[in-house]
């Protein structure tokens, strides 16, 4: 098993996640080792994040251009805000 | 779009031949490789072509025939409003030989069959690979994790715990040895500077990192073709390699500005560079700000360059965040740390 250090931790975050922050690798650092971290909090079962709205429930309407960049919108911007582990 | 992300979502860590058959019958699959316009009469084999050829198993593993066959079994689904539905009409209700064995196949069943040719494992692991660990693919290590694969019945999370707890994983070549994608160099760059979510403002900061990574070749929901994005040299190109610096150089210039108009909740350079211990040593700040910026270890005649940037014209042993102009100097050395090529890997 490979040593849990700062070294190893930032690989392991730079790979898995979009970039991260100082008190993402303090937290990866909290736990006593590299499987403890990948088991309890990398690969943990995660509960499904919200909608972007209510509308990807509806029926998409042809020839509807602007409705339909509005919501490539929303869910692009829904992504990045995914991109953030939760506390 | 987002009836698939969301089966991504639910998947991930779940089973890939379930995946593989529900993403089959995704809708917007059913759309993209034209799934809902196929049937038994007039067969269409581009779904058939890439699930072999780009999802599982790769060329040279399967024939034109297999393709043609698998082609009839998956007919018989279309799409209605947001939901896939099946047409038995539709449906090549025929005998069909795919990899040499014959019945009236389903879509599943040629997805079983399909994954169980050792190629699939391999294949998909390769993927992972890539992926995570290194553009060019360590065999020997691939047949392990795809052993791990097919014992774990495709269930996804074991082989990427296999993995990503592996001394393959760490090995010190592949560190920082990833060219960063426009979305982790983006969000990476919001990151290291302590933004979350609750600081960013959705109707300006979002819409501008829409813009800029749109510029850097990758939309989301939106890849180049089925393949997707080939990554790695891929993204820097003469024009881009310039854009990633001004993107940088951007949200370093909203640090302290009361005018921005972007990232308003960026603390300003004197306060951000408070937050490291050693702010008032200019050889330790460098340093620290390396380690959360770079992954790419960094030469001693490039981090004495960042030090002469940090210092202007002040001399180290007068370097204090509370000395006049400090603000541009912490500045100048966050643009020049984004700006080395070493800030492009991950």
């Amino acid at each position: 098993m490979p040593v849990w250090d700062t070294s190893n931790a930032k690989h392991l975050l730079s790979r898995c996640l979009f970039g991260y922050s100082r008190k993402d690798l303090d937290k990866a650092m909290s736990y006593s080792s590299l499987d403890a971290f990948v088991e309890k909090e990398l690969l943990a079962d995660r509960t499904l994040p919200t909608p972007p709205g209510v509308w990807v429930s509806e029926t998409p309407i042809a020839n509807n251009n602007t409705v339909d960049n509005d919501r490539y919108r929303a869910m692009t911007y829904w992504w990045y805000d995914l991109c953030w582990v939760k506390a | 779009m987002y009836i698939q992300n969301d089966l991504f979502r639910r998947s991930a860590w779940g089973n890939f031949k379930q995946l593989t058959k529900d993403v089959t019958i995704d809708p917007a699959m059913l759309i993209y490789l034209d799934g809902r316009l196929s049937n038994g009469t007039t067969p269409n084999e581009n779904y058939s072509r890439e699930i072999m050829e780009l999802f599982t198993l790769g060329v040279g593993n399967y024939t034109e025939n297999d393709i043609k066959q698998a082609a009839l079994a998956f007919t018989g689904w279309q799409v209605s409003g947001l939901n896939a539905t099946f047409n038995q009409n539709r449906f090549a209700n025929v005998n069909k030989t795919i990899f040499g064995k014959t019945g009236n196949y389903k879509y599943g069943d040629v997805v079983d069959i399909i994954l169980e040719k050792p190629e699939a494992a391999e294949f998909v692991c390769r993927k992972l690979y890539k992926e995570f660990v290194f553009y060019k693919a360590n065999e020997t290590f691939v047949k392990q994790m795809a052993d791990v694969f097919r014992k774990n019945n495709y269930e996804i999370r074991p082989v990427l715990k296999f993995m990503l707890t592996s001394d393959e994983f760490f090995n010190s070549q592949y560190k920082a040895a990833k060219i960063k994608n426009p979305m982790e160099t983006t969000i990476g760059i919001l990151k290291a500077f302590d933004l979350t979510t609750a600081d960013v403002n959705t109707t300006s900061d979002w819409p501008y990192i829409y813009t800029q990574t749109q510029a850097l070749q990758q939309l989301l929901f939106y890849p180049p073709d089925v393949q997707g994005w080939v990554g790695q040299r891929d993204w820097i190109s003469s024009t881009t390699f310039v854009l990633r610096g001004s993107v940088s150089d951007y949200v370093v210039n909203a640090m302290g500005n009361t005018r921005a108009t972007q990232f308003k909740l960026i603390s300003n350079p004197v306060n951000y560079a408070r937050t490291y211990k050693t702010s008032e040593d200019a050889i330790k700040l460098v340093d620290d700000m390396v380690n959360v910026f770079l992954q790419f270890p960094l030469s001693q005649t490039k981090k004495q360059t960042l030090v002469n940037t940090l210092l202007g014209s002040t001399i180290l042993a007068n370097w204090s965040t509370s000395t006049p102009g400090a603000e541009n100097q912490v500045k100048a050395l966050l643009k020049a740390i984004m700006r080395l090529p070493e800030f492009q890997f991950a």
